[in-house]
């Protein structure tokens, strides 16, 4: 009875792929909360401290993500009506960077990020599905089901690992006191991230930042605000009604957009930290575009100068933004072969 | 050594004009190894450097020793230089990076070469690694002996390789057709083997692994080397190396095959089954080698023999083994599955130099035999055919032969390379054999036992010629001049004649019929400090294989034709090095090289029309013009940088591809963008190393069949004509490793994760055969698995 009903629901999907033109765009990166592009960094906040001459370093996070794309989608098993569906259940990240001061006020930075999707086989769907003949004199078909439907026939599915954009960047620090600080992180990342695996941007997108702290003895206020150039892509819904095929609802947009960050972080000695950092984003371009917004606490642990391990947890700030992770866990290391004087804190 | 250079100088009476400028050159000049009073045939006399004994304070100009050595080339261009001035673009590989970035296997230290990718055909029957996208491209030699196997051009680039005998890789990107004749089409990798004085004790390892990437792996080895030094007499020098490993193929679950038209036109529809999990025979290697020295002659050989299976079989089918009608699934007994791919060999050499080191002589003399059996699975079995097919053939060939390379110092600051080959190859008649079938039922037609009987009574197996016996003689002479004018420019010219003759002779030569000639011209640029300007120009040729030339095309492949010509490869490159941040800071150097090139490759082998040819052909086989020469241009571009930081290694490699043919248009199946990053991470210093690969291969295509038919019984139709391009995404292959030091090195521990993340991977397809291809789906490379390795030299 299922497998007829599946038949069933695939035969009708057959005949409506003709009607879809459009396509499940997935060219936008579902990670919002980028990690910071140095060990002067903190999990996601970026600080405006810079390294110094020849200061050499290098950071890794692993990070896990509940829930980090949800989205409304026609159910064809329950006559395409709109439901939610988690398209992306679970997300396990690993960001490995470099950096490299180049003068005391100026440093380069590189992180190759790394994503890992636990996709729902219901809404995702097969690119190739039997249909089984309804009687056994005659020969059925294939067909291609979820969110493969109305786009060129493959044989393979959706990457479940891949790389996400590559981040270089460059890091200016205007003034450095005792108590204030002010920069700059001019970041760039490059299309090789997987686009079909929402893992990667359309094109090249240019992210700058104003980097401002404020330094109260073991207090460190941090905040950030900048913006995301890209060019936009658009996810249409994969499976429209006979209504909607000629103009498929338009389900996710992601364009330009303004971002923030801040963070509260307190020494409490010298091998340990606690912290808060928050991240987001503004829409300023686009129909169906969401803010988003993730909140952490974290703990950093100092062993040595030259080392620092951090654990964060936390959630989004935005339950119906289809981007924003349910809950988050991140775990990061950041060394220094030559830090400067105070450590990484 | 500046001294010794100018007492060179004045021995050989140059002009005064040049005797005036050698006070002149910078003292980083004097430690060229282009300086002609270098020993260039000789052994590399430094010992190579721990870097893992090296401290953070030690921070000398000593202590970059390592970095130079590593940079050292010693036979890819059959002259003592560095990566940075040779004539060429090269890459080393040394034994101390091989051990501390956990490879263990020869394709991933290629994978890890900017312009090299690795692939798979016949499933993943055999492994052949690309260079600029082109699959079967690279002459692989072993202490400069040529093991091009002549039949099939499959090279062992597999786990039957043992690299901890390995002192380096050498690696050429690109044509080397004047120094290695025939087969150096885009690329040359030479393996030198570790001298008796690099091991100077008994070292010895077992590990063992697991996962689905490399299930139930057991690998041990002992290897001894020792030099003995007598009161008269030469210096007696041996090495001897057993090696054992048994392991299973990697797991995959994939389509399997239920029937498709008989190779090799397989135009017909393609009928699949389900997914089947693969079940591959136990494989075993055992490696036995070594070498003995006695002054200057050496004797080393290779005896290995073993029986390596693998999982998947033509048309990516599954190893699933016997159906059992009664479960309606596989019986579940292994499958034996495999080409097997290794080479056994002897080799004898003389190495002297003579009227005070001006003159140098090294000659070879070897052979080889080439062994490259076949039993794979054609079709596995099924409800229709529950024994499935199978065939059989032994592919054996041999070669042996005589090398002469020659280094003559001449005056005017001229350095003459010189020598030529001599070499006999062949195969005798093979036989292919299809055990498992009835050869009624087989789509070919198959002897019969008896003739004129009323029912046809066939020879049981259906014995066939699989390729007609052959031959070819080959002689070759070459010469390479290197002239330095002045001490920052290098000039360097070369010739190779070669002639190949014999059933399969060479045809359609460019000297006369039989001839091949071959040149190149290089120019390399000191042009400000530690910075090198190249640009080059190198040939280099393919010659048909006897697969191509005498295959016999009334059992499972296409017919071979004799007039077929040699593929030609030539390649316009341009290089830019530098060693920048030389002891700055924590930094001990910062290695940059970014090279472009334009290869043309001419006259491919192709298959048009059912048959061998260099040329396509119309529909009805008539040639179609000049234009019509198969051909491929490559605009490449190949970067890397290394950097020395405290007591860390870190190095990325970036790799731009741009294929077009001129009968496909661009060869989407290559990946445009690859690049990887490697770091070996001093966690405590002298003890405890952390490694890491991060390996990504840019999307691209793969045309498959598609199945748009189902049956009633739950299989799938693909007819030829219904063609897919699987789009593949970007791959990212994460290998981690730790690696541990106890008692100065005597004893090591090492663990290993290989594609950690576990990246279902596919292999780039090299031969973009659009229509009509077996496969529906790309061929899967292995899933993640781990290695625990524990080592010691305990004297």
């Amino acid at each position: 009875m299922r497998a007829e009903s599946l038949a069933m629901a695939c035969a009708l999907a057959t005949s409506l792929a003709g009607l879809s033109t459009v396509r499940a765009d997935r060219s936008f990166d579902v990670v919002m909360t980028k990690v910071a592009m140095d060990a002067y960094g903190l999990q996601v906040v970026d600080r405006a401290q810079t390294p110094q001459q020849f200061e050499f370093g290098m950071t890794a996070n692993l990070g896990w993500a509940h829930k980090p794309l949800r989205l409304q989608l026609n159910d064809i098993n329950m006559g395409r009506q709109e439901a939610p569906f988690t398209l992306i259940e679970q997300q396990v990240t690993l960001d490995l960077g470099f950096y490299l001061g180049l003068w005391d006020f100026l440093s380069v930075a590189a992180q190759v990020p790394v994503g890992v999707n636990f996709y729902d086989a219901n809404a995702v769907g097969d690119p190739t599905v039997t249909v089984l003949p309804t009687t056994p004199a005659t020969t059925g078909s294939t067909m291609s089901t979820g969110i493969y439907a109305g786009q060129p026939r493959q044989s393979v599915s959706l990457n479940t690992v891949a790389i996400r954009d590559p981040r270089f960047a460059l890091k200016a620090r205007f003034y450095g006191g005792k108590y204030f600080e002010i920069g700059t992180l001019l970041e760039v990342t490059v299309p090789l991230g997987d686009k079909g695996s929402f893992l990667g941007d359309k094109g090249f997108t240019f992210q700058p930042k104003l980097l401002l702290g404020a330094l109260l003895s073991r207090l460190h206020i941090l905040g950030s605000f900048g913006a995301v150039v890209r060019e936009p892509s658009a996810l249409y819904e994969p499976n429209p009604t006979t209504a909607q095929a000629s103009s498929p609802p338009l389900r996710l947009q992601v364009g330009h957009e303004l971002t923030w960050g801040g963070a509260i972080t307190v020494r409490l000695h010298r091998v340990i930290g606690l912290g808060v950092e928050a991240v987001g984003t503004i829409p300023v371009s686009g129909e169906q575009v969401f803010a988003t917004g993730t909140a952490l606490g974290s703990l950093y642990l100092l062993p040595t100068d030259k080392l620092r391990f951090s654990v964060s947890g936390g959630g989004g700030l935005f339950a119906d933004s289809p981007r924003n992770a349910s809950g988050r866990v991140m775990v990061g290391m950041a060394y220094s072969l030559l830090p400067r004087a105070g450590g990484l804190l | 050594m500046k001294k010794s250079v100018l007492v060179s100088v004045f021995c050989l009476g140059l002009p005064s004009w040049v005797l005036a400028q050698e006070p002149a050159m910078p003292a980083r000049r004097s430690t060229s190894a282009l300086d002609p009073t270098y020993d260039v045939l000789l052994p590399d006399p430094e010992p190579a450097a721990d870097t893992t004994a090296k401290s953070d304070g030690d921070r000398t100009p000593s202590a970059n020793t390592d970095i130079d050595i590593a940079d050292r080339v010693l036979s890819a261009a059959k002259q003592v230089t560095t990566v940075q001035e040779a004539p060429s673009i090269v890459t080393v590989v040394r034994a101390d990076e091989i051990q501390a970035r956990g490879y263990r296997n020869i394709t991933q230290v290629l994978e890890n070469i900017p312009g090299w990718l690795p692939s798979a055909n016949g499933g993943n029957l055999l492994p052949i690694p690309m260079v600029r996208g082109t699959a079967q491209a690279a002459l692989l030699l072993r202490d400069g002996v040529s093991m091009f196997e002549p039949v099939t051009n499959v090279g062992t680039y597999n786990r039957s390789l043992p690299l901890e005998t390995i002192k380096s890789i050498e690696v050429v990107t690109g044509p080397g057709g004047v120094l290695w004749g025939a087969n150096s089409f885009l690329g040359i990798v030479n393996l030198i083997s570790k001298d008796a004085d690099d091991i100077n004790g008994l070292e010895a390892s077992a590990g063992y692994g697991d996962g689905p990437g490399s299930p139930q792996d057991f690998r041990a080895y002992v290897l001894f080397g020792k030099s003995f030094r007598f009161k008269r007499g030469p210096k007696l020098s041996i090495v001897q190396h057993v090696s054992y490993e048994t392991y299973l193929g990697p797991r995959y679950n994939v389509l399997s095959s239920i029937s498709r038209n008989a190779a090799p036109s397989p135009v017909g529809p393609h009928v699949y089954s389900v997914f089947t999990d693969t079940n591959p025979e136990r494989s075993y290697i055992v490696n036995v080698d070594g070498k003995i020295s006695l002054g200057p002659v050496t004797l080393a050989y290779s005896m290995p023999f073993a029986l390596m299976n693998t999982s998947l079989s033509f048309a990516n089918n599954p190893t699933s083994g016997r159906w059992d009608t009664a479960t309606g699934a596989p019986a579940g007994e292994p499958v034996r599955n495999h080409l097997q791919s290794f080479d056994r060999f002897v080799t004898l050499q003389y190495k002297g130099r003579f009227l005070k080191d001006r003159l140098g002589l090294d000659i070879k003399a070897y052979a080889v035999e080439f062994v490259r059996d076949l039993d794979a699975v054609l079709l596995p079995g099924s409800s229709r055919n529950p024994s499935g097919t199978t065939f059989n053939t032994a592919i054996r060939s041999y070669r042996t032969g005589l090398t002469i390379d020659g280094d003559a110092t001449l005056p005017l600051r001229n350095r003459l390379l010189w020598g030529g080959d001599l070499f006999y190859e062949w195969a005798p008649e093979l036989t292919v054999q299809f055990p498992l079938s009835d050869p009624k039922d087989l789509p070919i037609s198959c002897p019969l036992e008896r003739s004129g009987m009323a029912t046809p009574v066939f020879k049981p197996g259906c014995p066939l010629p699989f390729l007609f016996g052959t031959n070819r003689l080959v002689t070759a002479l070459y010469l390479s001049d290197t002239f330095r004018p002045v001490s920052s420019l290098t000039l360097d010219a070369g010739v190779r004649l070669q002639g190949g003759f014999g059933q399969a002779q060479y045809n359609f030569g460019n000297l006369g019929n039989n001839g091949q000639i071959l040149g190149s011209a290089s120019l390399v640029w000191n042009f400000y400090r530690d910075m090198h300007l190249k640009a080059n120009y190198a040939s280099g040729f393919r010659p048909p294989v006897f697969n191509n030339t005498d295959s016999n095309g009334a059992a499972v492949q296409f017919s071979g034709s004799h007039s077929l010509k040699n593929e030609r490869s030539d390649a316009f490159q341009g290089e830019w090095n530098a060693k920048l941040l030389r002891n700055i800071g924590p930094i001990r150097a910062l290695q940059l090289r970014a090279d472009y090139a334009y290869t043309d490759l001419r006259g491919l082998i192709v298959i048009s029309n059912g048959s061998y040819t260099n040329r396509r052909t119309d529909s009805n086989g008539i040639d179609t013009g000049p234009g019509s020469e198969s051909r491929r241009r490559i605009h490449s571009v190949e970067s890397a940088a290394r950097l020395f930081i405290g007591d860390h290694t870190l190095s990325a490699n970036y790799t731009f591809l741009h294929v077009t043919t001129n009968d496909r248009g661009v060869l989407r199946s290559m990946p445009q963008h690859s690049f990887n990053l490697g770091w070996v991470l001093s966690v405590i210093p002298g003890w405890l190393e952390q490694n890491g690969t991060l390996i990504v291969v840019g999307s691209y295509d793969d045309p498959n069949r598609l199945r748009t038919i189902s049956l009633a019984d739950g299989s799938t139709i693909a007819n030829f004509s219904d063609l897919t391009f699987d789009r593949l995404p970007p791959q990212t292959i994460l290998n981690l490793g730790a690696r541990a030091h106890f008692f100065k090195n005597r004893l090591w521990a090492s663990l290993n994760f290989y594609n950690v993340l576990n990246q279902r991977y596919y292999y780039p397809d090299p031969f973009y055969d659009l229509a009509p291809t077996l496969e529906v789906s790309p061929t899967p490379a292995p899933g993640w698995s781990t290695f625990f390795q524990l080592g010691g030299k305990p004297f």
